[in-house]
């Protein structure tokens, strides 16, 4: 029992996929410890209506495509959306565990010797404090500012008192980052990290960092939920994985959220909030400059770099500073990536469905290449001393003042490196590129008067 | 309209053609659509020669090469199950309406059918609106995946006709052309029955 146990625990799972024979489960099942549900099932709010509506118990989706089924030899419905973690239809089953529960072990080191600033001191204080209440706090903190360290002493309180806690943020990278960090720190503690493509062990994690997406998979499992980089691309954009925070966390719990860059609705809709507008090294954030690239896109399909985008790049060369260009569209940075190798063969070109993305960060952080072109992908979590950084065509709508800032904030992240050229190049200024360096420039002035 | 591969939300330029609805609509984005890429014209009959199974097939045309792009489309519509995905070939499809021979998928045995929930041969006809008729029986759930090329040219026929198909002309449909060994067993029994002309397309050839 105890392996199954362990891994169903606060999961949604499909019946057919488990690491368990099937025969093992449906023992459960006559026990009564595991409960099967109907993967797609009427959406409570219609039933007053006539015309049905349905939705998919894992992610909530109500777009169901219709097809003629052989297995239930009838019409029956299925649900796109999150078809690949497994597809839900009308005539699979997922399960849930609802025998005995698990009692979470206490046994927790937090080995951790670090030191806060006097304004992360105090945000961290604020946070464990809400926490303990319940109510839900917001973390505006500056990038750079040292934001997962202030989780710290928040999640080993969690730990401690036998909470279950789950750190979730939009992006693969990010949980990919934070986990080795994590469990460094806690040492003691079963940490799972999920996400797409990652294995599943059946064991009981009483920390799960995951990508938000893979929260679908979990349902009231949560005492304490921490959403990282909360307005990252896409959770803005995406209902199912709004629903999905909701969904894992248990019914009293509360969700709390640590981003650089809220949107006014999200600190409207938090309780408390705590403002972090210094970087932990205590240096102003960089200004961004703007500089007129007329018609970059049509020069680069003539297949030349104009003066402006060629000097700049040849200042980092000469200089031996590594950089990254931003590109608004992968097709316009493909084409430039030959003119840019023109100047140095070595250098290379990301986007999000590159395999080997990762790699080419490091090649740029240990300085092997010297510099990369990228899509808004590397716009947050990546830190590189001394990064020089320009974006092309800042003015296209992909450059949200949110994306803007972040992407500002890969600069002068490195106390020994606290300043950096951070450039717009644009084909007219656009509102988003003023509200971007105004919030950084309201932020430096807070430091200042704090 | 958004994509049904990529979900990005896109436009379709308008044409005569759909304007007099000679067109379906399109359900794929361009981007996703140009990463298609047609089969190249590949000899196909040289491994039968001097075996039983020579000249069962009187042609073969297949439409798509199986380029990873491919794969991973065609690993989530038949394995993953995405049903709808059937709707990106139907101009592939559509001009078999206009065929006199007999259309004939290639089935599937009945487990194998309940495990998979839908045919994936017929799905495509369906969407498409091909009228079919399945003269063809699998008598055993074995499966040519996982076996050598060698083994798969040796293994046994298992399928049986189920109808008459005597002096007629049969044009089979199957998803993927490897080593041609399902479809010349398909041909083969069907000639013995007394089909006067087989022809095979397939959506992939790999």
């Amino acid at each position: 029992m105890n392996e199954v146990q362990a891994f169903l625990t606060g999961r949604i799972w499909l019946k057919e996929q488990t690491p368990f024979p099937s025969l093992l489960i449906n023992k459960f099942i006559d026990a009564g410890f595991i409960t099967p549900h109907q993967g797609i099932q009427p959406k409570p709010t219609s039933r007053i209506m006539k015309n049905k509506t349905y939705q998919c118990r894992r992610c909530g989706n109500n777009r169901l495509t219709v097809f003629q089924c052989a297995k239930c030899d009838g019409p029956c419905r299925y649900c796109r959306h999150c078809i690949r973690m497994g597809r839900i239809s009308s005539c699979t089953d997922l399960i849930t565990w609802t025998g005995p529960e698990i009692k979470p072990t206490d046994e927790h080191i937090f080995d951790w010797s670090g030191t806060f600033t006097p304004l992360q001191a105090k945000a961290s204080k604020e946070l464990l404090q809400s926490v303990q209440l319940n109510q839900s706090h917001l973390i505006h903190a500056v990038c750079g500012a040292g934001k997962t360290e202030l989780l710290f002493p928040v999640i080993y309180d969690c730990l401690k008192r036998g909470l279950r806690v789950c750190l979730a943020t939009p992006r693969t990278d990010v949980v990919l980052e934070l986990a080795p960090r994590f469990q460094q720190v806690f040492p003691k503690t079963i940490i799972h990290a999920l996400y797409g493509g990652s294995q599943e062990h059946p064991v009981y994690a009483q920390l799960i960092i995951a990508t938000t997406h893979q929260l679908l998979r979990f349902e009231e499992a949560f005492d304490v939920v921490f959403v990282d980089e909360a307005d990252a691309f896409p959770y803005t954009m995406d209902e199912a994985l709004i629903f999905a925070v909701q969904k894992s966390k248990k019914l009293q719990a509360t969700v709390h959220y640590i981003t650089a860059t809220p949107s006014d609705e999200l600190m409207q809709e938090v309780t408390n909030i705590s403002l972090i507008s210094e970087r932990f090294h205590g240096f102003p954030l960089p200004i961004p400059r703007f500089d007129g690239l007329w018609n970059y896109d049509k020069h680069i399909k003539k297949g030349r770099l104009t003066t402006k985008l060629h000097k700049w790049t040849q200042y980092c060369l000469h200089n031996g500073f590594p950089f990254l260009i931003f590109f608004p569209t992968i097709e316009l940075m493909e084409l430039a990536l030959p003119l840019f190798q023109q100047l140095n063969h070595e250098i290379l070109a990301v986007h999000a469905e590159d395999a080997e993305r990762k790699e080419k960060v490091i090649k740029l952080r240990e300085q092997k290449v010297p510099g990369l072109l990228t899509s808004t992908i590397l716009e947050r979590g990546i830190t590189i001393p001394n990064v020089q950084v320009a974006v092309v065509g800042a003015d296209e709508p992909i450059f949200t003042s949110s994306a803007l800032i972040q992407i500002g904030g890969r600069v002068g992240r490195s106390i020994n490196f606290p300043n950096g050229d951070l450039v717009f190049f644009h084909h007219g200024i656009s509102f988003a590129m003023d509200e971007a360096k105004k919030i950084i420039e309201t932020h430096n002035e807070k430091r200042e008067t704090s | 309209m958004n994509c049904l591969i990529c979900t990005t939300s896109f436009s379709e330029s308008l044409s005569w053609q759909r304007l007099f609805f000679l067109k379906q609509q399109e359900v794929i984005c361009e981007k996703c659509k140009r990463k298609f890429e047609k089969a190249k014209d590949k000899e196909h009959e040289k491994d039968w020669i001097g075996t039983v199974y020579e000249g069962a097939l009187d042609s073969l045309t297949s439409i798509y090469d199986y380029n990873e792009w491919m794969k991973q489309v065609y690993q989530q519509y038949k394995f993953q199950h995405d049903v709808e995905l059937a709707k990106i070939f139907v101009e592939d499809f559509r001009v078999l309406q206009q065929e006199n021979e007999l259309i004939v998928p290639i089935p599937l045995h009945e487990e194998k059918l309940k495990e998979r929930t839908f045919p994936q041969v017929d799905q495509l006809l369906i969407e498409a609106k091909v009228p079919f008729t399945h003269v063809l029986r699998k008598t055993t759930n074995s499966t040519q995946v996982n076996k050598s090329k060698k083994e798969r040219m040796e293994s046994e026929i298992n399928f049986k006709v189920s109808t008459c198909v005597q002096n007629q002309s049969i044009l089979l449909v199957d998803d993927l052309y490897t080593t041609g060994t399902t479809l010349r067993h398909a041909a083969f029994v069907l000639k013995q029955a007394g089909a006067q002309n087989v022809r095979a397309i397939t959506l992939i050839r790999a």
